[in-house]
């Protein structure tokens, strides 16, 4: 008996020490992320964190700094020579993780596999919408491309980043099957290894021409290995930042925040999102096809006191749905909390007893759902509140069975039309309060198929935002706060609008 | 012998086409869209687009073509390209099930070293401290959901005293290479013994997790079965003739008890494999069962199609595997033809 015991207990002290040791001299910066890639290639896949992770590996020809600007990678200049043409100079020098000189053909090449049909694999990019309006690529030296527009299209280098360049003779010689398992970019860091529904390793490339000079500093990485280790389940992913595993956590929920705060090796950070909050109202449908009804629900909401209540401070409110960022927005002042007007308007419109709603939504937004609910029925609308799994409820948007639903959605080029069009025009994906205004889509039209003249693209956006406001098929919210868990020991780095995490220049101190 | 595994065996078709069917009607008939979830919430994209990835998916098709193909395809051993990974269906679930297996076979294992000799003590020193030590744990163990379990599990060993990593099934760094899926195997093959404790040391709190349910029912269900058979003539006509309590227990009692155990571990390992999603998912786990939830919130269908037969394949087998037991417990059951 006493012998079983000695070796159990030698069993649990080598479990308990750490195989690894200590002689880790590598600066290995771990980030724990809730989703896995979906691919290594940055051609074939239409989701947030597969983006993110891609990032470190390419880029692309211009990109987005922190605060939003659209600045210059790859290409070191651009102008447009026509309505419909475009041509991008290149950056000299820059290579393949091969050491293959980057050139005009792999921007061709990169550009033909996302817009043409059947390109991967036999099946075509699930991101060509993300470049629609072009329709092609011409390489004119070396290091000159030109982009082929089919309509006057001002908004493209607000894409652009989106697009990562793919390295041609690569793909070519070893086909998108296996591109899609071991890429090779122009980025930061080299693939190292994927463990599928594990972790993504890359380590820095030595290479590096040093990324966009309008993000300082310029160079290689001071990093030497970065891994995105999948932590799906938020309670272990604070857990794993917190043992010290991941110096990097995302999508930290604010109910979650001061068990961060508390630990004295950790800190949030947060940044306004691009994600649009809103409540729509299927305006086909009495009573939410009176102006007025959907006027009234804009003034019975308290916006401000969700923020400071539910959502702990963290989100700001937008009087449209367009976010303060984007360079379109237009400073108009939010509807606002009026009780009184909102009984008046009910009154007006013939609702002087309210009526009964349903508030559809997903879990996440179960709290926000049921306060607001509370702050309709104080007006007298019968609010109650349902909870439903995204693929049901969004099929059942889709067929405008649904009266009031309570939703986001991303916005991240900050472009109007990114937005406007998938909710507000007639007929779209998103647009699930059914709304459809001539005016409307009669600006969207002007500012991105007629035009590319910046100042009558501003006025029109702002018209356009006036004419959501008046309407109001959604009562509009806020955009939120996204915060990440961080280890104090990370240094150079601070969470993204767009939600990608670049660990270029970041700095991991002990 | 082999006749009556063949024979079982041609009866699985029938079953395994009812569930293909049931599935697929299922998915027919619940509503979602998994073009329009692939595409995200965000972004424009063209109706044109939308046709199109349903058309290269074969979702525009009449519902009895989409089975018939699916069907020719399984004859074909191709499962149909997932529509959110955009790869082959058979590849994907090659890639999880090892996790999936090592993870359910482990604890199963904990599960089975732990319950029967606690079942057997609880039994034999019935209504005594040990027995109500036994009982109370073992209703805790069932009531305890998997997933609060892992993860005051997490924060006891992993963030408090930071014995154990919090998720995962291996760290980087320790060389280990993929060759059958089954890390523990693999850290074998390679002679990795690093290697071999890092695995070990990812497995134990997830397996254990996992197992508490299980360990939990067959503890009680070892007790209740060895209670019963432990009354009977034979059993004190073995005591009557002077032979040592322990081996009455072992050899004649137990033996006997542990027949409605085994049903009840075949049909218990079944569901760890089908009903591991909470844990995978709290410990990072990359199996099947993690595959499945993404598969079926995106209503990816091949995909689900794909996991739902795997699931209905192993139930059949495991339940084969426990009929097959029997015969080596009780040589009165024979195959074929029932007791004799």
């Amino acid at each position: 008996m006493k012998r079983t015991t000695v070796v159990w207990l030698t069993m649990v002290a080598a479990l308990a020490v750490s195989p690894l040791g200590s002689s880790q001299t590598v600066k290995t910066l771990v980030v724990g992320i809730e989703a896995d890639a979906m691919t290594m290639d940055p051609g074939n896949f239409r989701h947030r964190e597969t983006e993110t992770i891609l990032r470190n590996m390419f880029d692309g020809l211009v990109t987005r700094t922190p605060d939003g600007r659209i600045v210059p990678e790859l290409a070191v200049s651009w102008e447009r020579v026509s309505e419909t043409e475009w041509v991008f100079y290149l950056r000299d020098g820059v290579t393949w993780h091969d050491g293959t000189p980057f050139t005009a053909e792999d921007v061709v090449f990169t550009v033909e596999r996302t817009v043409k049909e059947g390109r991967i694999g036999g099946l075509t990019s699930p991101r060509k919408s993300l470049l629609d309006p072009v329709t092609d690529a011409v390489a004119v030296d070396p290091l000159t491309v030109k982009l082929i527009t089919s309509v006057p299209f001002a908004a493209l280098p607000s894409f652009l980043p989106h697009t990562l360049i793919v390295p041609k003779h690569h793909v070519e010689a070893v086909g998108d099957a296996r591109f899609a398992e071991q890429p090779i970019g122009t980025g930061p860091f080299r693939f190292v290894r994927w463990d599928r529904g594990q972790q993504v390793v890359m380590e820095r490339y030595d290479g590096y021409y040093g990324g966009s000079p309008d993000i300082p500093p310029v160079g290689p990485a001071p990093l030497d290995r970065v891994i995105f280790r999948v932590l799906p389940e938020t309670a272990t992913r604070i857990a794993a930042l917190r043992a010290g595993e991941v110096h990097i956590a995302t999508r930290i929920p604010v109910d979650l925040i001061p068990e961060i705060d508390a630990d004295p090796n950790l800190a949030v950070l947060s940044v306004r999102g691009t994600r649009s909050a809103f409540l729509e109202m299927n305006v086909n449908r009495p009573p939410f096809d009176d102006v007025r009804v959907r006027r009234a629900v804009n003034y019975a909401i308290d916006v401000d006191r969700i923020i400071g209540f539910v959502l702990d401070g963290l989100a700001t409110p937008i009087p449209t749905i367009m976010s303060p960022d984007s360079p379109f927005y237009a400073p108009l002042t939010p509807y606002g909390y009026d009780p009184e007007k909102a009984r008046a308007l009910l009154a007006a419109a013939g609702y002087a007893d309210g009526f009964s709603v349903t508030i559809d939504t997903q879990a996440h937004f179960r709290d926000v759902a049921l306060v607001i609910a509370e702050m309709l029925r104080e007006v007298g609308i019968d609010a109650k509140v349902q909870v439903w799994e995204w693929g049901v409820l969004q099929a059942e948007l889709l067929a405008g069975r649904r009266m009031m639903h309570l939703g986001d959605w991303g916005n991240s080029t900050l472009e109007p039309n990114d937005i406007m069009i998938p909710k507000l025009v007639t007929g779209e994906r998103g647009n699930f309060s059914g709304y459809s205004s001539r005016v409307l889509e009669g600006l969207i039209d002007l500012a991105e198929r007629v035009t590319v003249d910046p100042e009558v693209r501003r006025v029109a956006y702002h018209i356009a935002q006036q004419v959501i406001y008046d309407d109001a098929p959604m009562a509009f919210l806020w955009v939120a706060q996204e915060s990440y868990g961080v280890s104090r020991r990370v240094v150079g780095w601070r969470p993204s609008p767009d939600s990608r995490i670049n660990l270029h220049d970041v700095d991991l101190i002990p | 012998m082999s006749g009556y595994i063949l024979r079982r065996l041609g009866q699985a078709i029938p079953v395994l086409l009812g569930v293909t069917f049931v599935v697929f009607l299922l998915m027919y008939l619940t509503p979602g869209d998994p073009v329009e979830l692939f595409m995200g919430q965000a972004g424009i994209v063209s109706q044109e687009e939308i046709e199109r990835v349903r058309r290269e998916f074969g979702l525009d098709r009449p519902f009895l073509e989409q089975y018939g193909r699916f069907l020719g395809g399984i004859v074909r051993g191709d499962l149909g390209q997932s529509i959110i990974y955009r790869r082959p269906v058979a590849v994907l679930i090659g890639e999880r099930l090892p996790a999936t297996v090592e993870l359910t076979l482990f604890s199963s294992l904990i599960a089975l070293l732990v319950a029967i000799p606690a079942g057997v003590v609880a039994a034999v020193r019935r209504n005594t401290w040990l027995d109500g030590v036994g009982t109370t744990v073992s209703l805790l163990g069932v009531s305890l959901p998997g997933f609060w379990l892992g993860l005051i599990l997490i924060l006891v060993f992993s963030v408090t005293l930071k014995v154990l990593p919090v998720a995962g099934r291996a760290a980087y760094g320790t060389g280990l290479e993929r060759q059958t899926g089954f890390l523990l195997l693999d850290a074998m093959l390679q002679g990795n013994g690093p290697a071999f404790v890092d695995v070990l040391r990812h497995l134990v709190m997830p397996a254990f997790a996992l197992s508490a349910g299980m360990m939990a029912m067959t503890m009680r269900l070892t007790r209740s079965s060895l209670l019963e058979t432990i009354h009977q003539d034979y059993v004190r006509t073995a005591r009557a003739k002077g032979m040592h309590q322990r081996r009455v227990v072992i050899r004649h009692a137990l033996r006997n008890a542990l027949l409605p155990v085994v049903t009840a571990i075949a049909l218990n390992v079944g569901a760890l494999l089908g009903g591991n999603m909470v844990v995978e998912t709290v410990f990072s786990w990359p199996g099947l069962g993690r595959l499945v939830v993404e598969a079926v919130e995106s209503r990816d269908y091949p995909l689900i199609r794909g996991c739902v037969l795997v699931y209905a394949v192993t139930y059949v087998f495991l339940n084969l595997i426990a009929d097959l037991s029997y015969t080596v417990l009780d040589p009165r059951v024979a195959v074929g033809g029932g007791r004799k």
